[in-house]
């Protein structure tokens, strides 16, 4: 017929012919009762795909040539567009299909069986139609019921449900989103479906949910609740801001008890244990981050920025921090093998680098450190060494030169000892001398007046000083008795015997009985000359301390009289044979004594100030006073925190001293004065 | 300084001789190798020939508390209320005459009293001032502090408008504008802080310094 010019009847003809078929079906639809409704729809769907696809090969010479001429519309695609004309969008079908395809999905939520293979074909039939008659006809007028049904289903679900519960349902609701999805809905809905959850559960409702009383984040942090807080992460991760508020919350709830932990008057007693409860704070959080909030980085910064905030709210966390380190490297790691020793010096470490005063920690780390050496107490010489080569990355090698200083000086007295008494061979029955020579300036030596060593000691300290200055000439020696110690063997009046390990005061006292039944404070104090506050307290140690008390005083009392009068303790009685007097433990440092070190920190920063201000106006040469405030923080932070009023100062003194000088136009500019 | 009479000494021949200084005028370069950096010579030698006028100044002053009346007759004869820089050279020889045994900084209460003498009626806080300094201050008052004192009283008004914290100030003026704050926050009654101040003839005067 084509070939005859009858195209255009032929054309028509099928559209009538298709038409009123079409409209047949219809019908036969619409009578369908039902949920046999769809079937009906499915099958009809399929007779026609086939009717069609028959008709097409039939007329395809038509198709190939007719058509593209005229420009109608191929054959394949008319029948399809007079499907949806006539059936897909005929009045009653229409609102008919979207309803009972609404109805089937809100079914399967609330948790029927439907039959998915059904849906799946309509669903096709739709797209098959064209994109558009897919939107149209179903995504929108679904996902606009399935926000209202999940406004209402969180609404229910946040008034009787606590946090966590809520977020698994959450969880759950999204799932299964994305998995009918797959089943049978396009797959571009799935971003649209689960950005209607997203909003309608959680966006919603964030606020809500994170501060949710017993059962919110900060509840969730408490109980190291990972699951929950994982899953937090996860889902608030979908909505805009939701990590911010996360992180927000967390952050301030870190700091508030970081900040109780700190000012604590009961964590503050012992040193030991303070810094063990920000360790387990840090591990806790940690752990957190790792486990439920992979890793993020964002979170790990304000973990790091809230510590760094709280620890430094206390001042005596430099201090703490040296005496953690002391008391693990004193006897904690006994028994402990050398990686957990690793790991706990790596923590730390960790709490350390949150330090603003890191010259505050070196000051008291190097007193600690020389009351461990002196004594002989460290335990691992390994562990010793590993913290400072740590301090070292963290701070750099003029932070550690004078620690390292003092294990240099530790080696080279005992070669020196070694070498002493192999050139003095007659010593060996007398008294034995252990020398420490220590480097002045690398130690944290107090200036200290001599005290009258016993004759015995004296000859032996004399011998020492010729051989020592015999080989090292132009050197100055000088005796730091207040740091010493002695192991001494007694017998007491039943012929007890007993190695008594006591400090270089406490000898010089008891050696004073070598001669002599009964002695009195005077006499004491004018025997040794040791400093008053040094020999009461050396005196209380022998005489009061029960189990300890090789000497007996009158009168009894806990403190010591200038009258008093003291006698060897016949009585005296230990279990042990090797008996330690009196020993020098690092203690925390009493209000006068933090205030002394204080201030001395405070004028070691001076110097330190100035040179790094003349550092850098040397180099600029003319620079505002901002910058230079700026530039001398920057440069001191890895130390300390420069306070801004003090670096002023510092300024000021270099202008008097000609180092600098206001600009004569710009009162605010410096200039460098060569 | 050839001018002056060995035992005499006389106010208007140093203040014309300090001037001349601060001004550099005296300085001849032209010699080799001054030329580099000129600028820093210029200074040592100002500084130097600053100093034997000082050490010269000491040798002939008999009796150094009259030094607030020669600086007042001075004072008297100069026209300060015209040209700011005159005013500003007037106030450096000020403290250069209150220096005393060849040291750099001055004592609190010659600072005070000089304070009193050259800036009155020109700086709207300077009982204030005083008043503070004397009471708070341990360190004698260096030449920095004493300069800015003036660069301060010319740049903030009596309610400490203009006073910028991170204005390169002294210590002692950050301080000193604290301690006001404080008072002023305690004392409600902000009006009589504002009223002494305006009682004291000190207006008109603070108007004229501006060039």
């Amino acid at each position: 017929m084509v070939l005859h010019k009858f195209g255009e009847k032929l054309y028509s003809g099928l559209v009538t012919t298709m038409t009123a078929h079409l409209k047949e079906i219809s019908k036969s639809i619409e009578a369908a009762q039902g949920n046999l409704f769809l079937e009906e729809l499915n099958r009809k769907w399929n007779d026609h795909n086939k009717a069609l696809q028959m008709i097409r090969d039939i007329l395809m010479y038509m198709d190939r040539t007719y058509i593209p001429d005229t420009h109608k519309t191929p054959v394949h695609e008319l029948g399809l567009n007079l499907w949806r004309d006539n059936i897909i969008h005929s009045g009653k079908i229409q609102s008919r299909l979207l309803s009972t395809l609404l109805e089937l999905v809100h079914r399967e939520r609330t948790g029927e069986v439907i039959d998915r293979g059904l849906m799946r074909n309509i669903v096709k039939m739709l797209m098959d139609l064209g994109s558009s008659v897919y939107q149209e006809d179903f995504e929108k007028p679904f996902l606009e019921v399935s926000a209202e049904f999940y406004r209402g289903e969180s609404q229910k679900f946040i008034e009787c449900y606590d946090c966590g519960d809520y977020l698994k349902k959450a969880e759950i609701r999204l799932n299964e989103e994305i998995e009918r999805v797959t089943h049978y809905l396009d797959a571009k809905s799935e971003g649209k479906i689960t950005n209607v959850v997203e909003k309608e559960m959680i966006a919603n409702h964030m606020m809500r949910l994170v501060h949710m009383e017993n059962s919110g984040l900060v509840n969730m942090l408490l109980n190291d609740k990972h699951g929950d807080l994982g899953r937090m992460y996860n889902l608030s991760r979908r909505v805009p801001n939701g990590l911010a508020m996360i992180r927000d919350v967390m952050t301030s709830h870190l700091r508030e008890t970081g900040k109780q932990l700190v000012t604590d008057a009961e964590s503050l007693k012992d040193p030991v244990e303070y810094v063990q409860r920000l360790l387990d704070e840090k591990e806790k959080y940690d752990g957190i981050i790792s486990l439920a909030f992979s890793n993020d980085k964002t979170f790990q910064n304000a973990l790091n920025s809230s510590f760094e905030y709280f620890i430094n709210l206390n001042s005596r966390s430099p201090e703490f921090i040296s005496l953690f380190v002391d008391d693990k490297l004193r006897k904690g790691l006994k028994g402990v093998s050398e990686e957990d020793v690793e790991i706990i010096l790596d923590k730390v470490m960790m709490i350390f680098r949150y330090l603003q005063e890191k010259d505050v920690f070196e000051k008291y780390y190097k007193q600690h450190l020389a009351k461990r050496l002196l004594s002989g107490k460290t335990v691992s010489d390994d562990a010793e060494r590993s913290l400072i080569v740590n301090l070292k990355t963290a701070c750099g090698y003029q932070y550690t030169s004078k620690l390292e200083g003092m294990f240099t000086d530790m080696k080279t007295s005992q070669d020196t000892t070694q070498g002493f008494c192999s050139s003095h061979p007659e010593l060996t029955d007398g008294p034995t001398l252990v020398v420490q020579v220590l480097t002045t300036g690398s130690w944290p030596t107090q200036p200290s007046i001599t005290c009258h060593l016993p004759f015995e000691m004296s000859a032996l300290c004399e011998k020492f000083r010729s051989y020592y200055l015999g080989t090292h000439t132009g050197r100055r020696l000088s005796w730091q008795t207040n740091m010493g110690t002695a192991d001494i063997k007694a017998i007491f009046g039943k012929g007890q015997k007993h190695e008594l390990n006591v400090s270089t005061y406490q000898m010089c006292v008891l050696m004073l009985f070598n001669n002599a039944d009964r002695l009195c404070y005077k006499e004491i104090e004018q025997g040794t000359a040791i400093p008053a506050s040094h020999l009461k307290r050396c005196l209380q140690s022998m005489a009061c301390v029960k189990g300890k008390n090789v000497l007996r005083k009158e009168p009894m009392s806990k403190d010591i009289g200038e009258d008093d009068s003291f006698f060897v303790n016949e009585k005296f009685a230990s279990k042990f044979y090797k008996v330690k007097v009196g020993t020098v433990v690092a203690q925390k440092e009493s209000e006068p004594e933090k205030q002394e070190t204080r201030q001395r920190v405070e004028e070691d920063r001076k110097p330190q100030i100035e040179a790094a201000i003349v550092r850098i106006m040397k180099s600029r040469k003319v620079l505002d006073h901002n910058n230079i405030i700026a530039e001398v923080t920057k440069q001191l932070q890895s130390r300390f925190l420069a306070n801004p009023t003090e670096i002023k100062k510092r300024i000021e003194s270099l202008i008097e001293r000609e180092f600098l000088e206001r600009d004569n136009s710009d009162r605010k500019m410096y200039r460098y004065l060569a | 300084m050839d001018s002056l009479g060995p035992n005499r000494f006389d106010i208007f021949e140093i203040y014309r001789q300090f001037c001349e200084l601060r001004r550099g005028d005296t300085y001849v370069c032209g010699e080799e190798g001054y030329r580099q950096d000129e600028e820093s010579q210029r200074a040592k030698y100002s500084r130097d020939r600053l100093n034997q006028l000082l050490k010269m100044v000491e040798s002939r002053m008999h009796t150094r508390t009259a030094i607030f009346d020669e600086l007042h007759k001075l004072m008297l004869q100069l026209d300060l209320t015209v040209d700011f820089s005159e005013f500003s050279c007037f106030y450096d020889f000020v403290f250069f005459m209150c220096r005393e045994n060849g040291q750099k900084n001055i004592t609190i209460s010659r600072a005070v009293a000089a304070w009193r003498l050259v800036l009155a009626g020109r700086f709207r806080l300077l009982d204030k001032w005083c008043n503070f300094v004397e009471e708070y201050q341990r360190h004698n008052i260096s030449e920095d502090t004493w300069q800015q004192v003036l660069a301060f009283s010319r740049c903030v008004h009596e309610n400490l408008e203009g006073y910028d914290p991170e204005g390169a100030w002294p210590v002692l003026i950050d301080d000193f504008v604290e301690h006001m704050y404080r008072i002023s926050g305690s004392n409600k009654d902000s009006n009589a802080f504002c009223c002494c101040v305006d009682s004291e003839p000190q207006l008109c005067a603070y108007e004229d310094t501006l060039p």
